[in-house]
């Protein structure tokens, strides 16, 4: 029977702990990243519509403005305008839209998209009757 | 420490960690890659007002389905509106329509039309089309003479239509304008085509006018808000699994002269707006049916409220306003 001083002071496998806590913590991140997009619209404007789109949904879709059609892309919970018939491109050079309230806009084209926060699960009606 | 209880002490402690990690795992690759079905919206234009359109679907047909909605109501649009050249139009322009060339919309606007019309001694009446040009409803609203609200009434009325088996005449100078239930017509047929096309929950809005409903499976409840007719805030919340809801009320398009109000809702029986009702909600199956009763009670106020029929709806609420301002507020049915 050997002693605790036969046990030696580090081995291979105690890095299973911290590799495993270190894996967790990752995980959780990657939990709470997914969920911050939940609730989370685009809100796309293209002249005379209006289109609501979830940011949790990687999507890549071509919209009709004055001058031709844009590319908008939603990508890992993040939405950007890709591409632009616009001569300034300062739409494109925006880049991507992360939180609520961010906001590109393609003034040539007479589009926008913004991010807001999902009304539906909250208090706000889906619709109003008058 | 012995070694055999470090040693389970550490296999107890990777156990709990793995057991952490799968489950975290498990919530974030959940959370992440969502269930297929999806929530779109979209507003738009049309009817000669905004519409919204929301649809629960499968990812991949969300859009081409709120694309179809939107066609379909733009179609209705052209063919029921008077300002278009569509069917309407033309009924009116000829004076006649055959029944075998009548498109479906026409003949259940028809049907819809005389079967709240009775039920209302005629407060619902879409052939005051003379009357409400006469008004100048709904982009010229203005105080007409007597003489020409008198020669408006002469030539309106359900009976100035003469139904055979092959043809539907209108006498004479009479117009139909179905802008009255046109809207809630429309919701009605936008919603039933999302469905056909696959669609697990739909609501359609337009004008106020609301169709919503679906597949139960979804657990989608429909809050739908009823405006205050005098304030710009919310009077209550409906909240509709399947159903319809139309609002009538003085204070859309109306006209204020001397400190009167002239809203663009017309008493068929006179020829003048209504008073005394602020606004009337109904909740309905179909939005059709809610639409057309709440301008008739809207007309009628709560003694027509007292008499429809409990089967065409759920719920009415009447605001009255009386002549100091003072709102009650009367109700028959629930939700």
């Amino acid at each position: 029977m050997k002693s605790d001083k036969d046990i030696p002071f580090f081995r291979l496998t105690d890095l299973l702990i911290p590799l495993i806590a270190g894996l967790v913590l990752l995980a959780i991140h990657f939990s709470n990243s997914a969920q911050d997009s939940d609730g989370l619209l685009l809100v796309v404007h293209t002249g005379e519509n209006t289109e609501y789109l979830p940011l949790d949904r990687d999507t890549s879709f071509r919209v009709n403005g004055s001058m031709g059609r844009l590319e908008i892309q939603i990508d890992s919970s993040r939405a950007r305008i890709s591409e632009s018939p616009c001569p300034g491109q300062d739409c494109v050079r925006k880049g991507w839209l992360t939180s609520a309230g961010d906001l590109a806009i393609c003034v040539p084209s007479g589009v926008f998209i913004y991010i807001e926060t999902e009304s539906s699960e909250g208090d706000s009606p889906d619709a109003i009757t008058y | 420490m012995p070694r055999s209880r470090k040693l389970s002490s550490y296999v107890l402690m990777v156990v709990l960690l793995l057991t952490i990690l799968i489950a975290v795992l498990v919530r974030a690759f959940t959370a992440h890659k969502q269930p297929e079905l999806v929530e779109l919206r979209r507003r738009t234009p049309v009817l000669g007002t905004y519409a919204t359109y929301a649809v629960i679907s499968q990812e991949e047909s969300a859009a081409n389905i709120l694309d179809a909605m939107d066609s379909l109501a733009r179609h209705l649009d052209f063919e029921l509106g008077v300002f278009s050249q569509g069917e309407v139009s033309l009924f009116n322009s000829r004076g006649y329509a055959c029944t075998s060339e009548m498109s479906i919309d026409l003949q259940h606007l028809l049907e819809v039309s005389f079967l709240i019309a009775s039920v209302t001694d005629s407060l619902f009446d879409p052939s005051i089309g003379a009357l409400v040009n006469v008004w100048g409803f709904p982009h010229d609203p203005h105080i007409p003479d007597s003489a020409s609200i008198e020669n408006a009434l002469s030539i309106s009325g359900l009976e100035n239509l003469a139904i055979s088996t092959d043809t539907i005449r209108l006498n004479p100078g009479t117009l139909l304008d179905f802008g009255a239930i046109a809207k809630g017509y429309t919701a009605d047929r936008v919603f039933d085509y999302a469905v056909e096309l696959g669609a697990y929950a739909v609501l359609v809005e337009i004008g106020g006018e609301i169709r919503c409903g679906g597949d139960p499976e979804t657990g989608r409840i429909w809050r739908l808000a009823v405006r205050n007719p005098r304030l710009d805030e919310i009077q209550e919340m409906i909240m509709l699994e399947n159903g319809a809801v139309a609002t009538s009320g003085d204070y859309e398009s109306c006209i204020f002269e001397n400190g009167s109000r002239f809203c663009h809702i017309l008493d068929p029986r006179t020829g003048y707006p209504q008073t005394g009702v602020a606004s009337v909600t109904v909740v309905a199956d179909r939005s059709v049916i809610a639409d057309a009763l709440a301008t008739a009670i809207a007309v009628g106020g709560t003694d027509t409220a007292s008499s429809v029929p409990d089967s065409l709806f759920n719920l009415i609420i009447v605001i009255m306003e009386d002549e100091a301002g003072n709102l009650t507020e009367w109700r028959r049915g629930e939700v």
